[in-house]
């Protein structure tokens, strides 16, 4: 084994160069799009938010960047944010590397919700209230079976977690079988292929509370989530109830990985690519891992989605875009070699 | 050492790829910019037949009212359904289509309006419809037309709000065709053509609806057979079946009429039990193959050479979309099925219907092409 | 601080692991827990960690019953410190020892300053402070057993209950680590441990617990205890007691 020096980054610097990077691609989002605002106009309108600025631009500029892009851009940092959080969050409590967000079955029970909705009523609401309330049912339902397996809890849940999902991802075949293939059946496979195109600002208001609710006691118990990744026996003689801990923390995690899929459809790989490379950036230990995958996430979605948004005039599902990045970035992570982690 | 400057690196990669993205774009926009400025002047000047109106308050068929601006130049249709129904009344003022032409439509219209960009389905579902882009166009209005869903108000007022384009619902079925072209002739300032539009609709189905009295019990039993192996057929009383249910006598009667556009699964057996006078097949089956089987030539409309393909081109003429195309479908089925009931020729109605609706003089060959399995061949 | 067990049994269904098991260890005593695989020695740590609940008997440390405790209460009075395994993850040395700290903080809350100093001392104390950095996974079996001992320090348990500890380490590691826990039960920590050895139990423990199905067998000092009626019934093997240095030392030779 080379024993090169290692000198990383601290903690710190990292996360205050993640910050940083995240406000400039912010920055960036807002200049981005089809609808051309240059940086004249943009810094016009930002300002004429605060101060009086004669207006030297068109209606049409102003509304598309309050009314499409800005919530746009804060949905997609969110939902980054909150499917790393949760792929990270669920890594840790079920100890196991290659667990995303949609392993207790959160993201195949909200496909079921909101293919459901669209079969019985087209309403928007509906299908992102329908897809909320069965993601939480299905995680619900795993962890009542997860919690009556006999032997390792975790091992169950996973077990659980995944028959649960297979359940419910047939029922959604069914449905798509079912659904009228000139427009519900198509509207059915967008949702699922994951998208954040023509965000409403309502949307954001609706997911923005239960993302909090989900994300501020993550922050707060992240510290914690490293010994439960030791076991539940020896968190316990370390002082930590880890039955009552790890149902917090899944609850959480599901929280948001739901209110994320419930606006955006599915999206896939965030949740379990961003994690990994924040581990490779400030390692394992969670009080640092947790903000820094957070902040990595909302980077990565909000730039993907500028793709998403930019290539092509008409929107690349972003759901796609995850998995053509993901799936590369997965393969070089079990093929490579080197340290565990 | 060497991963963690590979994770760096990859992050700026990611940054900086994007940013030479942005620089790439740059002229682009730069190219654009001043093309929406100047929307608004281009408007003005040609083609105003009309004289000048003032801003005015639309009621919409689901009692939204809408501010709408006095002289309209830019409109985009939501659906297929109203872009085909828009197509007919003002051509021109399309920017954006929702859904492409089929490439047959390639030598029936303008190549002006066949290479209109196309921005997808506006409404319905969360859409693949880039809403920016949408803005770029900047119509004055958003149209949509067809059968109310019933959230249809509320999602319109969404969009309205979001993007700060007036939208518009009209109701529209087969028969009400005369007053949504007199409705969108007010809407756009076309009252006119609006009017002239409705009066033909009117005098086709009413014409169509004196055939059928005139028919009365005669009428055809007849199967609508669509899919690639044409075991799906329109159930009668189902939406799509409509026009089949107003024309013929439709044998298919199920329990449960499928409300799809793809209509109700069936198996060979029950095709025989129906075993119908006459058969008509989707455009999508492929008649040659089909007729030549032992199990499709056991149906006496097929050993008896009484069935007919419908014609598409730019759509199918039965419906999918049902827009107002169908009115296509209520010249030529009565021409192809009863024709010692029918005064008229097919060919000159139809070209009459492709110079008030596509704008295009339909030409005898085209015509032939189109119709080629379309009329029973004895 | 002293640990007492009395009448402790417990049975999973009709099978009974241990029966009315009593005995108390002392301030600065290493008890050398003795017996064959599945007499019920990992069932009466886990009995007195508070892992399993369904035990007939108590356990009192200073008096107090384990069973009323919290288990944060009873984390800051006892610390359990497993065989050196593998975690999912791999953490720095550091970060590792530091989570032994979980029961002074607030569950919403990082480790503070204190808790940091406290690390880094329990890292100097254990000798092995040059890997604070390096990761957990990638050292050596001793050196991770080192890392969890010290992690039970900055716990600041006065009660220590080790599963064979040196199972598993070569020889130098076996001696390394045995040193250290026995130069901790001479600060004044109660030390209980597993062992499969009992050369090395009487060379190090000051109290001996010998378990034989479900049962005590025998308890008391090392001298008294071990000799070869005890490995007999223990283990069926025979073996002839060789004493060495004034009898601190004992080794015993199988019949051949």
């Amino acid at each position: 084994m080379g024993m090169k020096k290692r000198k990383k980054l601290p903690y710190g610097t990292v996360v205050l160069i993640l910050f940083i990077l995240l406000v400039g691609a912010v920055i960036l989002s807002f200049m981005l799009g089809r609808y051309p605002v240059p940086p004249r106009e943009l810094l016009g309108i930002l300002l004429s938010k605060v101060f009086t600025v004669e207006p030297f631009w068109n209606d049409t500029m102003e509304l598309v960047l309050f009314n499409i892009r800005l919530p746009r851009i804060l949905l997609a940092c969110l939902v980054g944010c909150c499917l790393s959080a949760a792929g990270t969050a669920y890594q840790g409590v079920l100890q196991n590397p290659m667990a995303a967000p949609d392993i207790l079955g959160a993201s195949s029970g909200a496909a079921f919700g909101a293919a459901l909705a669209i079969l019985f009523n087209r309403n928007s609401w509906t299908v992102i209230i329908s897809a909320f309330v069965f993601s939480l049912m299905t995680v619900a339902l795993v962890i009542f079976i997860g919690e009556r397996s006999r032997g390792k809890k975790v091992l169950g849940l996973i077990l659980s977690g995944i028959m649960i999902s297979s359940l419910f991802s047939a029922a959604t075949s069914f449905v798509k079988l079912v659904a009228d293939p000139s427009n519900q059946l198509p509207a059915i496979t967008y949702w699922l292929m994951g998208s954040l195109a023509g965000t409403k600002r309502g949307e954001l208001l609706f997911a923005v509370f239960p993302m909090a609710g989900g994300l501020i006691p993550l922050l707060l118990l992240r510290w914690r989530i490293n010994v439960l990744t030791l076991g539940d026996d020896e968190a316990r003689t370390m002082g930590v109830n880890a039955a009552a801990l790890r149902t917090i923390v899944i609850i959480c995690a599901t929280l948001v990985t739901a209110a994320s899929v419930s606006v955006s459809g599915m999206i896939g790989w965030v949740g379990l690519v961003i994690p990994h490379f924040a581990r490779r950036m400030v390692g394992n230990n969670y009080k640092h891992l947790m903000p820094a995958s957070m902040i990595l996430g909302a980077i990565f979605l909000l730039l993907v989605d500028n793709v998403s948004r930019n290539l092509l005039a008409m929107e690349i599902p972003i759901g796609i875009l995850t998995a053509f990045i993901g799936a590369p970035f997965f393969i070089y992570l079990i093929t490579r070699e080197g340290e565990r982690y | 050492m060497k991963n963690r400057i590979l994770a760096y690196t990859l992050a700026a990669l990611m940054i900086l790829s994007l940013l030479t993205g942005c620089a790439k774009e740059s002229p682009n926009e730069d190219a654009v910019a001043p093309d929406v400025s100047q929307v608004p002047a281009e408007s003005e000047a040609p083609g105003a037949t009309e004289p000048a109106r003032e801003d005015f308050v639309f009621t919409d068929d689901c009692g939204r009212q809408v501010e709408v601006q006095g002289e309209i130049s830019r409109i985009v249709p939501t659906g297929p359904i109203a872009q085909i129904a828009l197509f007919a009344i003002a051509p021109e003022m399309i920017v954006g289509l929702a859904s492409e032409w089929d490439s047959i439509a390639k030598d029936i219209l303008d190549a002006e309006y066949y290479n209109l960009p196309q921005i997808g389905h506006i409404y319905g579902g969360k859409g693949e419809v880039n809403l920016e882009e949408l803005a770029l166009l900047a119509p004055q209005l958003l149209i949509d037309i067809g059968e109310a869903k019933s959230s249809v108000a509320e999602d319109l007022d969404t969009l309205q709000e979001q993007t700060g384009i007036t939208c518009v619902h009209i109701e529209a079925t087969l028969e009400t065709m005369p007053q949504v072209y007199r409705k969108l002739g007010r809407l756009l300032g076309r009252e006119e053509r609006g009017e002239d539009l409705a009066e033909y609709c009117q005098r086709i189905y009413d014409r169509t609806m004196d055939i059928i009295n005139q028919v009365g019990d005669n009428r055809a039993d007849v199967l609508y057979c669509l899919g690639p192996e044409g075991l799906n057929v329109l159930a009668k009383d189902s939406y799509h079946a409509e026009l089949i249910d107003m024309l013929t006598n439709n044998v298919a009667v199920v329990d449960e009429p499928s409300s799809k556009g793809t209509g109700n699964e069936v198996d060979m057996e029950q095709l025989l039990l129906w075993n119908p006078d006459y058969i008509i097949f989707a455009p999508e089956v492929s008649l040659d193959s089909l007729v030549k089987e032992p199990s499709w030539q056991q149906m006496k409309a097929i050993s008896q050479g009484n069935y007919i393909k419908v014609p598409f081109g730019p759509f199918n003429w039965m419906g999918m979309p049902p827009s107002v195309q169908r009115y296509l479908g209520l010249i030529w089925l009565p021409a192809a099925l009863y024709p010692d009931y029918v005064d008229y020729d097919a060919y000159e109605e139809i070209a009459e219907y492709f110079r008030l609706f596509y704008h295009s003089e339909l030409s005898r060959e085209l015509f032939d092409e189109l119709t080629q399995n379309s009329f029973i061949q004895k | 601080m002293s640990i007492q067990v009395n009448n402790l049994s417990f049975s999973y269904g009709d099978n009974h692991v241990l029966k009315d098991v009593s005995f108390t260890a002392n301030d600065g005593e290493l008890m050398a827990v003795l017996g064959p695989n599945g007499v019920g020695k990992s069932t009466l740590f886990r009995c007195m960690l508070g892992l399993l609940r369904e035990y007939k008997g108590e356990t009192l440390i200073n008096g107090e019953s384990t069973r009323d405790m919290s288990a944060r209460e009873l984390a800051r009075r006892v610390a359990y410190i497993p065989q050196s395994h593998y975690p999912a993850f791999n953490y720095s040395v550091f970060d590792m020892v530091l989570m032994g700290t979980m029961a002074q903080v607030s569950s919403i809350s990082s480790p503070g300053k204190r808790q940091l100093d406290l690390a880094d001392k329990a890292l100097a104390r254990l000798k092995i402070s040059h890997l604070r950095n390096r990761g957990y996974t990638q050292i050596s079996g001793g050196e991770r057993q080192l890392t969890l001992i010290a992690r039970a320090l900055v716990q600041e348990a006065k009660v220590l209950i080790m599963d064979e500890p040196t199972s598993n380490l070569d020889y130098g590691n076996q001696l390394r680590v045995m040193a250290e826990i026995k130069s901790l039960a001479e600060e004044g920590y109660t030390i209980i441990e597993s062992t499969h050895s009992p050369d090395q139990a009487f060379m190090y423990a000051n109290r001996i617990l010998a378990i034989l199905d479900g049962q005590v067998l025998a308890l008391g000092s090392p001298r008294e205890t071990i000799n070869q009626e005890l490995i007999r019934k223990l283990y069926g093997v025979d073996v002839e007691i060789h004493s060495f240095k004034n009898d601190s030392i004992r080794i015993f030779v199988p019949d051949l």
